[in-house]
């Protein structure tokens, strides 16, 4: 094969899943050159495994890519099929947006949005080399000899990398959904010292929805009122589908328990670790061995097609012996199985080998995003993804790199956890891990992110106006509720039915609103005049008043986190030499090279009295240089 | 897991309570950790009598008969006050001590002592509010970052400022 030197870019990005095209955009976005490679086109933004968007927490995701002017949030808005927000009976700090996606169409509308920025070329091509020279990330060389020139590639691989599929006893060289996987990349990523390592998912069968008797089983409905995803869109209203909830029984758990020597994951085929929270039913069987049944969902794989995924049933037993327990379930006694269920094995990284700024240590210029840093998830692919792009283009432009700590988005938590204490399993973000999730609530997701997007030249003018608009909206609501104010006779009534405490004196609206009892709509009764305002600017209102002593005191608990997260450490610290760190800490430390006092605190093996030391340490190098100077 | 993790536990605890469901028999596990138990000071605390019980308490007794044994039930509340009440008398009576430095030394720990009593009594009351954890969690997570500046688990600036002060270091 004869090399040939095609093209050079700014950015290239190896990948064209949920990272690489918010990857992609971003870059090119802010004026740097782009290109954007997939093995083939037809897997950009393909969802290969359950039809959907967002989540407990991937929610939360979702609305922080829109706000720093990402393309997730408008892509799921324009092609959900059914929108659900969950966990409204839990606090503020909970609630989640997922819908129910049509995958052609996100897919395809991902695609042409693709198709049509400005700066950014998409080619079908597989990476087999990357080229490295001192260090520093030159380009990379395609399958079929094409050498393209790059200043930063961002390698956002999914499960292509190496994969292979494992049903059963069968396993085979393949990525996501039998499409070709990238067979010499990782070789050519060995020699240039990247470790890697093997991470594992799953996907359940696919069935027939003409096979399904949903008579047996119970009907989930979207929400009648749908919230979009994205701030841009006021509101949606597509007609929406409906899904189905079966259960497994004991017929079922004895098909699998007695046939799980054959699954691929208990005989021992597969190396990596699966993902906890997304566990295979044969896992479920062993963990749970008490349960005598567990849930699924009957999710209908878009408008174009009569597949259905069946969420909660990944499994990687042998074909046959899927169809058996399938066919056990209440509602499924005659499907047919279109696509059986796979586990698939892949390649990637340790990501305690990247900066915050998903920047590889050892490589300048060269870039991870998705699962490949050991992720799972299209919404923690996306958040990677856009950071990545963000990051390789402010570093092209020699600007200061963008990091969001843990107080300021869950696009912080996720990635500081990552690079700062790694993962032996593929990682999904939750809303436990986020310690200020009071702060970073989906419905104010633009209010923390917007103006970042602006600087960043991510956010579009009418973005921006519609964030001010919206902000200004919300300011003077909460000043006229303070300044309307209501006499003890007026309420007596409306307390009264609202079985809420009498008052002597007049209160004011917003007063009124920190009850737990009412609510900004039931003031509605006694606020004849108040203006009319979108269901966004009252949820902002109605947070921010009824819990404003706790947001108060979440937001002196951050002040205390950013005291240690501005005590900048720079990369030159040899730590072994400091007395005092414990052994495992110093090498944990020279390791890492946090960039702050509170993200070496974070990393696993450091004490808080390392710490303390450390500090001092630091504190004594500052008196040093002061009396020096 | 759970017993290796106990286990180590064991030499560095003043007092040990031991916890066991009412309502599942005794496991190998179980005795094995009562093996422990023996010879140091303990408290069992059976808990779940609410459920059926289906422990075998003779057997208890029997390996751990010189500790007191109280029956409970978290979840509707009994017995938690018979267990307080044998904590503070075991202490009293100088029975058990906490080994090691507890005395308040200082302002600034008697300082962070008030500060974690006020988060605990707010966490009290928002729990009586019913509002959602993630308020609960805000005061318990205050509290914890006050003890801690206590015995150093919690890393503050001022701590490093008050190093700096009261002692001689780097000139």
């Amino acid at each position: 094969m004869k090399n040939f030197i095609a093209e050079e870019y700014d950015v290239i990005v190896v990948g064209a899943g949920h990272a690489g095209c918010e990857a992609g955009l971003s870059s090119a976005r802010m004026g740097m050159n782009t290109l954007v490679i997939s093995i083939t086109l037809d897997a950009v933004a393909m969802m290969p495994c359950n039809p959907s968007v967002g989540g407990t927490g991937k929610g939360h995701l979702v609305r922080e890519i829109d706000a720093l002017g990402g393309e997730m949030g408008l892509n799921a808005d324009k092609s959900f099929i059914q929108s659900k927000m969950l966990n409204t009976a839990k606090g503020p700090a909970v609630h989640s947006l997922r819908v129910q996606s049509d995958k052609q169409k996100y897919h395809t509308e991902m695609k042409k949005v693709m198709e049509k920025q400005e700066n950014l070329k998409l080619k079908q091509a597989e990476a087999t080399e990357l080229i490295v020279e001192n260090g520093q990330i030159m380009g990379i060389k395609t399958r079929t000899g094409a050498v393209y020139k790059a200043k930063a590639v961002i390698l956002v691989t999914g499960t292509f990398l190496a994969g292979r599929i494992f049903i059963g006893d069968v396993s085979y060289e393949s990525g996501p959904n039998d499409l070709r996987a990238a067979t010499d990349l990782s070789k050519s990523m060995r020699k240039c010292g990247i470790a890697l390592r093997r991470f594992k998912t799953g996907t359940p069968a696919r069935v027939n929805s003409s096979s399904i008797d949903f008579s047996k089983m119970i009907l989930q409905e979207g929400d009648k009122e749908t919230i979009p995803f994205s701030f841009m869109n006021d509101h949606l209203d597509s007609p929406q589908v409906p899904c189905w909830l079966s259960y497994t029984n004991l017929d079922t758990h004895e098909i699998i328990l007695s046939n799980i020597n054959r699954s691929a994951m208990y005989g021992g085929e597969i190396e990596g670790p699966g993902p906890r929270y997304c566990p295979s039913i044969e896992t479920k069987l062993v963990k749970f061995a008490g349960k005598d049944r567990h849930q699924l969902f009957v999710e209908p794989e878009g408008l174009y097609t009569d597949e259905m995924y069946v969420q909660g049933m990944s499994t990687s037993l042998p074909e046959e012996v899927q169809i058996a327990f399938y066919r056990s379930i209440k509602g499924l006694e005659n499907a047919d199985l279109m696509r059986p269920a796979y586990a698939i094995e892949y390649d990637c990284i340790d990501p305690t080998d990247l900066k915050l700024t998903l920047e590889y240590k050892k490589i300048d210029g060269l870039y991870f995003a998705g699962q490949i840093n050991g992720s799972s998830g299209y919404e923690e692919a996306a958040a990677q993804g856009l950071m990545s792009g963000i990051n390789a283009a402010l570093k092209i432009k020699g600007e200061e790199p963008f990091v969001l700590d843990r107080s300021e988005a869950y696009i912080g938590v996720l990635i500081d956890d990552l690079v700062t204490k790694g993962t032996n399993e593929p990682y999904r973000i939750m809303t436990s891990r986020a310690e200020y999730r009071l702060v970073l609530r989906q419905d104010n997701a633009d209010l923390r992110l917007t103006e970042k997007g602006l600087r960043l030249g991510l956010v579009t003018n009418e973005r921006f106006d519609r964030y001010l608009n919206k902000k200004k909206q919300m300011e003077e609501e909460m000043e006229r509720m303070k300044s309307v104010k209501k006499k003890p006779k007026e309420l007596k009534e409306f307390l009264d039915e609202n079985v809420s405490a009498q008052v002597n004196n007049s209160i004011s609206l917003y007063d009124l609103l920190k009850r737990p009892e009412l609510d900004y709509k039931k003031l509605g009764a006694i606020d004849i005049n108040r203006p009319v305002l979108s269901s966004q600017v009252v949820t902002q209102v109605e947070v921010e008043i009824k819990y404003e002593g706790y947001i108060v005191k979440q937001k002196q608990q951050i002040e205390r986190f950013k005291k240690l997260e501005k005590k900048r450490l720079n990369s030159d610290i040899d730590y072994l030499k400091i007395a005092g760190i414990r052994l495992e800490a110093k090498q944990k430390l020279n390791s890492i090279k946090p960039t702050s006092v509170g993200q070496a605190s974070r990393i696993s093996g450091v004490s808080p009295a390392d710490i303390s030391v450390l500090m001092i340490y630091l504190e004594q190098n500052r008196r040093k240089a002061k009396n020096n100077g | 897991m759970g017993v290796q993790r106990s286990k180590a536990y064991f030499n560095k605890a003043d007092l040990i309570i031991l916890v066991l469901d009412a309502g599942e028999a005794l496991r190998e596990e179980d005795l094995e950790i009562m093996e422990y138990v023996k010879g140091r000071k303990a408290i069992v605390l059976i808990n779940k009598t609410d459920l059926d019980v289906k422990i075998d308490e003779e057997e208890i007794k029997k390996l751990l008969g010189d500790k007191a044994v109280i029956r409970a039930s978290v979840l509707n509340g009994s017995g938690l006050d018979e267990l307080e009440d044998k904590i503070v008398e075991m202490v009293y009576s100088g029975e058990i001590f906490q080994r090691g430095d507890t005395l308040v030394t200082s302002v600034r720990q008697k300082n962070a002592l008030e500060r974690a009593l006020a988060s605990i009594v707010d966490a009290i009351g928002v729990t009586r509010e019913k509002m959602p954890y993630d308020f609960i969690e805000i005061d318990i997570k205050n509290a914890y970052a006050y003890l801690g500046e206590i015995i150093g688990e919690t890393v503050g600036d001022d701590i490093i400022d008050k190093v700096f002060s009261e002692f001689c270091l780097g000139k």
